[in-house]
């Protein structure tokens, strides 16, 4: 039995039945949809390293959450989804890049360029030689984003629990139990410091970002995943009797940061972990793989986590 | 204006009365409008009326000024730092209520925003917002804040946003900018080989200055899923380039101190001081 990318997708899509909606993310970005598919490999994002392990475990089609080209709908500056507000402001370092590109001249002064700065990138070497090694071995990336953060319960914050090994003490004072930033754990009592430490070495990142005195005694967290807006990190500190906050990434520093920052000031005795976006999105890939084994079973599927490359000097 | 604060005002317009009756040469009170009126005429550059990040997060133009602060952020441990100086007025570069656009919908049913607005108004704190005019401004005083601090404006090349400095690897400069910078940052989080030579250094932000033909790309609130993944990308490839991710604070609180020095002539009659905003992001 041979299966194509295209009947995969409409798999998922039938196993979602009326769930299913169109986004503007979910969609192939690479290869062709009617190629037969020889084995999937799911991944929180395609880098070219994992793309060739990919390649030797012999899976000619990626599912991801990121796009293998770093690109993602664009985010007014300083919004929460759902809200539509000033256009987002053009920046100057994007102009700064466009000119860099072009062989150093110093940027022009005014409002930046963002559409120049993109089209510039086209012919960037890293973005070149990606697409071509992705062409070159007939890859099909398959990005399923929307679709997957719709599903409740929420599959990237149960792998996440799992690959913390928390999953057991998870309790929802209210609301749907795993729903996205629903809910707390109960965690080993620890201090802050302590408690980083382990985290860190638990999901082998490289670098882990902690806000609030090290001191601090933890013993309940709330858990977030990927990118945290402002409205996911009111959920989190809100949730009863957390004295921790597990987040992925803040979008922004100086809006998201500066939230905890101020919570912390305001006298709560609490902790804040920023594990990043990798090393909280890629454990609920291995859902996703455990996911699609039940209703694809004519070619392999792995789940092929990238790493977290980061590193601290200090 | 509540009730009280207006009794206050008018009680604090009667003493500065009696003041003036006293010493007559003695000027009128300052008000947060005259600061800001004195920025507007001395920017150089046109006031953007439309901009919807500079302008008043709390206070008014006639809340009087006792003091300026000019910090990167106005958290809530600014303004106790502030209140505890006696300098009301504070001048962020970043928000207050944690939107760019302050939004108040988003926060008007969370605790923390009244505790803040009300720890603000029982301290009779000004904040008021110059981002884009600072930026705007020639020479950028946040940029100039930065290649001052760092001893880096004789590195500069064509590129406003390039240097070549000293050799030097990419792990010894990221604890290079954790020294220098006067807030210190000790959430620096880097991709690539510790021992890449480094002599031509650009600063980035976004994806596509993430390509930038640099030995390394300092780069501020990044986000992960487009300047990690690119960089690791770039690494993989044997790209000779290393990348170092900093805080928002990191790359901008320095420049405030830039902001500092342009606004203490402008206001003779009290203190302007630059309070450094810490990145309060540390690793393990």
């Amino acid at each position: 039995m041979t299966i194509t990318a295209q009947q995969v997708v409409d798999r998922i899509k039938q196993k979602l039945g009326s769930g299913w909606k169109d986004t503007p993310s979910d969609k192939f970005l690479a290869g062709s949809p009617d190629a037969e598919v020889k084995g999937i490999a799911t991944t929180y994002a395609p880098s070219l390293e994992m793309l060739e392990k990919a390649v030797a475990a012999g899976k000619n089609m990626i599912v991801t959450r990121e796009s293998p080209f770093w690109t993602r709908a664009v985010q007014p500056h300083g919004t929460s989804p759902g809200f539509v507000g000033p256009a987002f402001a053009n920046h100057v370092y994007a102009e700064a890049a466009a000119a860099a590109m072009k062989g150093g001249a110093a940027p022009q002064a005014g409002p930046g360029n963002q559409a120049q700065a993109m089209a510039a990138f086209e012919k960037d070497q890293v973005n070149v030689k990606k697409h071509e090694y992705i062409a070159a071995n007939n890859l099909i990336v398959y990005r399923l984003f929307d679709n997957w953060n719709a599903l409740e319960p929420d599959r990237q914050m149960q792998g996440l629990a799992k690959a913390l090994g928390w999953d057991k003490s998870y309790k929802a004072a209210s609301g749907t139990p795993w729903a996205t930033n629903n809910g707390s754990f109960a965690v080993p009592p620890a201090t802050l410091k302590e408690a980083a430490i382990a985290i860190k070495k638990k999901l082998g990142s490289g670098s882990i970002r902690v806000a609030g005195h090290p001191d601090t005694h933890v013993s309940r967290a709330s858990l977030g995943h990927g990118m945290c807006w402002l409205a996911d990190l009111q959920k989190l500190c809100a949730e009863p009797g957390v004295d921790l906050v597990i987040i992925g990434e803040p979008q922004w520093e100086n809006e998201i940061g500066q939230y905890f920052f101020d919570t912390f000031a305001s006298g709560r005795k609490i902790g804040l972990i920023a594990l990043g976006q990798e090393v909280t999105e890629d454990p609920g890939m291995g859902e996703m793989a455990a996911w699609l084994k039940t209703f694809v079973s004519e070619v392999p599927v792995q789940w092929m986590p990238e790493g977290d490359p980061s590193w601290m000097p200090y | 204006m509540t009730h009280l604060s207006r009794r206050e005002f008018v009680a604090m317009a009667g003493a500065t009365l009696a003041a003036t009756q006293l010493a007559p040469a003695q000027a009128p009170k300052l008000t947060a409008g005259e600061v800001v009126d004195r920025i507007k005429k001395n920017l150089g550059i046109p006031w953007n009326a439309t901009t919807f990040r500079d302008t008043y997060k709390i206070g008014s133009p006639e809340s009087p000024v006792t003091g300026i602060v000019s910090t990167f952020g106005s958290n809530l441990s600014i303004m106790q730092k502030a209140v505890k100086a006696g300098l009301n007025m504070i001048v962020t570069h970043e928000p207050t209520f944690w939107s760019d656009a302050d939004i108040i919908d988003m926060v008007k049913d969370d605790p923390l925003y009244h505790f803040k607005l009300d720890y603000a108004t029982k301290n009779k704190l000004v904040v008021w917002r110059i981002h884009d005019h600072v930026h705007s401004h020639k020479p950028d005083l946040i940029w100039a804040g930065w290649n001052k601090g760092l001893g880096w404006e004789k590195y500069l090349t064509g590129n406003d946003r390039g240097y070549v400095i000293p050799p030097t690897t990419l792990k010894d400069l990221a604890l290079f900018l954790d020294k220098t910078l006067p807030a210190g940052t000790k959430s620096i989080r880097c991709i690539g080989d510790p021992n890449l030579p480094v002599t031509r250094v650009a600063t980035g932000r976004d994806l596509t200055s993430m390509g930038m033909d640099a030995d390394c790309i300092i780069s501020s609130d990044s986000r992960e899923y487009n300047c990690y993944e690119y960089a690791r990308d770039s690494v993989h490839m044997g790209i000779k380039r290393g990348y170092i991710y900093i805080a928002h604070e990191a790359a901008e609180d320095v420049g405030t101190q830039e902001v500092a020095n342009w606004l203490r002539p402008l206001v003779p009659e009290v203190e302007v001081r630059y309070m450094p905003t810490t990145d309060e992001f540390w690793g393990v």
